[in-house]
């Protein structure tokens, strides 16, 4: 669900970019007067989750990839405040060191993956699992939240792409920018995610809030009452990082592009007979480690070494951003 | 007692608004970097696990491996091991607290940022990769020092040095120079806030007044040198310092780990040296 560079007009990239800078404010506010140092902390191991679950690929019918994205994960541990910018410096980091994304086309990422996933799959979680939910009814909330929150997320992507050759092509009618309509691009975006993606990160979703709701109760903020007087410790969560980090690799064996990730020279060989104007002269933006690779290191060990220095650079960002945040027990403002 | 009629009179005066942040960017900030170098240790309970671990191991060989990592870093000309080793780097850096992350991650990204503006010139000439490799290379190296200088402190740098075998003259003056410029940074911090406090309205001279605090900093460090060499000259330490007995370097068993841990980093760089050459 990464929108690449080119695919998405400056107009577009734009407007979901200024969409989006009010809704970081907001989120930023909200963490620093809900969450304390600890909880603040806590976001980057939690955004490390996202990261990690966006490197494991797996195949989609129709011989793409997709992957699961996290963010209502986060919105049930954390908030979908907090959610949203865990995932957009996630997005942000995997756009800029890794190439996986675009950099014109961060907003509309983030806007999808960002702000429509957790906020809806949350809310979808609140209104399945009501005020005092029993363990069952919780773990079937969680996963009917995060599936609809990422597929929601996936429509939105493919109205993005679907309205651009509506909006923006030449004289002669070629697309400009991305060349499928939306009579393409929603079925290609989401019969997958309906069918594959989305009931990967409902499994993927249940398995990790239960595992941490189990270690490391306190540092929920939705936390129901008999586990939120429990303390835990984040050395079980770690190792569950370190553990999802060594298993990157897996995501490697999906092989196939992801729909609507292709590149300039790719893109005239899926079926369209040309190559956009905007693809050939667009923006590009040299990754250091393009697609999780590093020149001359074997692509397995290129994969874990990024997703360790992804993981790193998460925690890094978010402990730095708890400095402004509250000391742990004190009233917020 | 009455009081005088311009004290109880009501002063009308708006100081005109002035741009302080000169002051405050670049003399202040200037000067408190000097107060990195802080003499007290942090408290055990304080420091990352990783740390009370690196802690067992022999300051010496710590420092020594510091060396030898940055000189593999600097001479390599495939970027693999820079970027294993600055994923290294963020790894020990993500286990620390905040406040000892930011000021390693602060000087890390400013001398890199410079090495990067310093090599800017050659995109001209088509040499896209230079100013990102140079950037990289120096935001590595001085993270790795800047976290084992923060990790192993004043005291912890001094004993490596020591252990290091080094004139003990030498030793004596960076124990000196790491307090000395702690007291200096102290110092120009306060007048700088000083200054800015004084800087009411608009002040067309501040720019100098700045520069006289910078003035008055190496005025003190001069004062201080003459009084510490008389101090020395007066405790019969004037012929230089005697050399003292020192301790073998304990090799336990997490020193022997680390170095076994270091010697695989060096045989990986010249692996990937050779390989990819």
């Amino acid at each position: 669900m990464h929108i690449p560079d080119n695919y998405l007009s400056p107009t577009t990239d734009a407007i979901l970019t200024v969409a989006m800078v009010p809704v970081w404010v907001r989120c930023a506010r909200r963490v620093r007067e809900d969450l304390d140092q600890r909880q603040t902390s806590f976001i980057g191991m939690a955004a490390a989750f996202s990261f990690l679950l966006m490197m494991f690929n797996v195949p989609l019918p129709g011989g793409t990839t997709g992957h699961a994205v996290g963010g209502t994960l986060i919105a049930c541990l954390l908030g979908p405040h907090a959610a949203c910018l865990a995932v957009s410096v996630a997005l942000g980091i995997q756009a800029l060191i890794f190439g996986d994304g675009g950099i014109l086309a961060f907003g509309a990422n983030c806007f999808n993956m960002a702000f429509v996933l957790p906020f809806v799959g949350y809310a979808c979680y609140r209104l399945v699992a009501g005020s005092e939910p029993t363990a069952a009814r919780r773990m079937v909330a969680l996963f009917v939240g995060s599936y609809v929150g990422l597929n929601v997320a996936a429509l939105c992507a493919a109205v993005e792409f679907g309205v651009q050759p509506l909006l923006f092509h030449d004289a002669a009618g070629q697309a400009l920018y991305c060349p499928y309509p939306l009579s393409v691009s929603i079925p290609a975006m989401c019969i997958p995610h309906l069918l594959v993606a989305g009931v990967i990160e409902g499994v993927a979703t249940v398995a990790i809030y239960e595992f941490v709701s189990r270690v490391a109760p306190d540092y929920l903020v939705d936390a129901n009452r008999e586990t939120a007087s429990a303390r835990g410790g984040l050395i079980p969560v770690a190792v569950l990082v370190a553990a999802l980090v060594i298993a990157t690799p897996l995501g490697l064996l999906a092989e196939g592009t992801a729909w609507g990730e292709w590149g300039a020279d790719e893109i005239a060989e899926t079926g369209i007979g040309y190559t956009p104007a905007g693809f050939a002269e667009g923006f590009e933006w040299e990754a250091l480690m393009p697609d999780y690779t590093l020149g001359g290191l074997p692509d397995a060990v290129a994969y874990v070494l990024s997703a360790v220095a992804g993981v790193a650079l998460l925690v890094i960002v978010f402990k730095l951003f708890s400095m402004a945040a509250r000391p742990k027990g004190s009233a917020s403002a | 007692m009455q009081l005088p009629s311009w004290l109880v009179g009501h002063a009308a005066y708006e100081p005109k608004h002035d741009r302080d942040s000169f002051l405050r960017k670049n003399v202040l900030s200037l000067a408190s970097a000097l107060l990195v170098l802080r003499t007290e240790a942090l408290p055990a309970d304080e420091l990352s696990a990783l740390d009370r671990l690196l802690s067992l191991v022999a300051a010496p060989v710590r420092l020594v491996s510091a060396v030898v990592l940055v000189a593999c870093v600097s001479l390599a000309k495939n970027m693999a091991f820079a970027w294993i080793m600055l994923a290294l780097g963020l790894v020990v850096l993500c286990l620390r607290p905040a406040r000892m992350i930011r000021p390693v991650l602060a000087a890390a990204l400013l001398a890199g940022g410079v090495a990067f503006l310093v090599n800017a010139p050659a995109l001209l000439l088509g040499q896209t990769t230079a100013p990102v490799r140079m950037g990289t290379k120096t935001l590595v190296t001085v993270g790795m020092v800047a976290s084992i200088a923060q990790s192993l402190g004043p005291d912890g740098l001094v004993a490596a040095l020591r252990g290091c075998r080094l004139p003990a003259q030498v030793v004596m003056t960076v124990d000196l120079a790491l307090r000395d410029v702690v007291l200096l940074g102290e110092s120009a911090r306060t007048l700088s806030e000083a200054l800015e406090l004084r800087s009411v309205g608009h002040d067309s001279t501040k720019t100098s007044s700045a520069a006289g605090v910078m003035g008055v900093t190496f005025l003190l460090a001069h004062n201080k040198a003459v009084a510490r060499a008389e101090a020395m000259e007066l405790r019969g330490y004037g012929d230089g310092m005697r050399e003292v007995q020192r301790k073998a370097v304990q090799i336990n068993a997490a020193t022997m780990v680390y170095g076994i841990c270091v010697a695989l980093l060096v045989v990986l760089f010249a692996y990937l040296e050779v390989s990819l050459a």
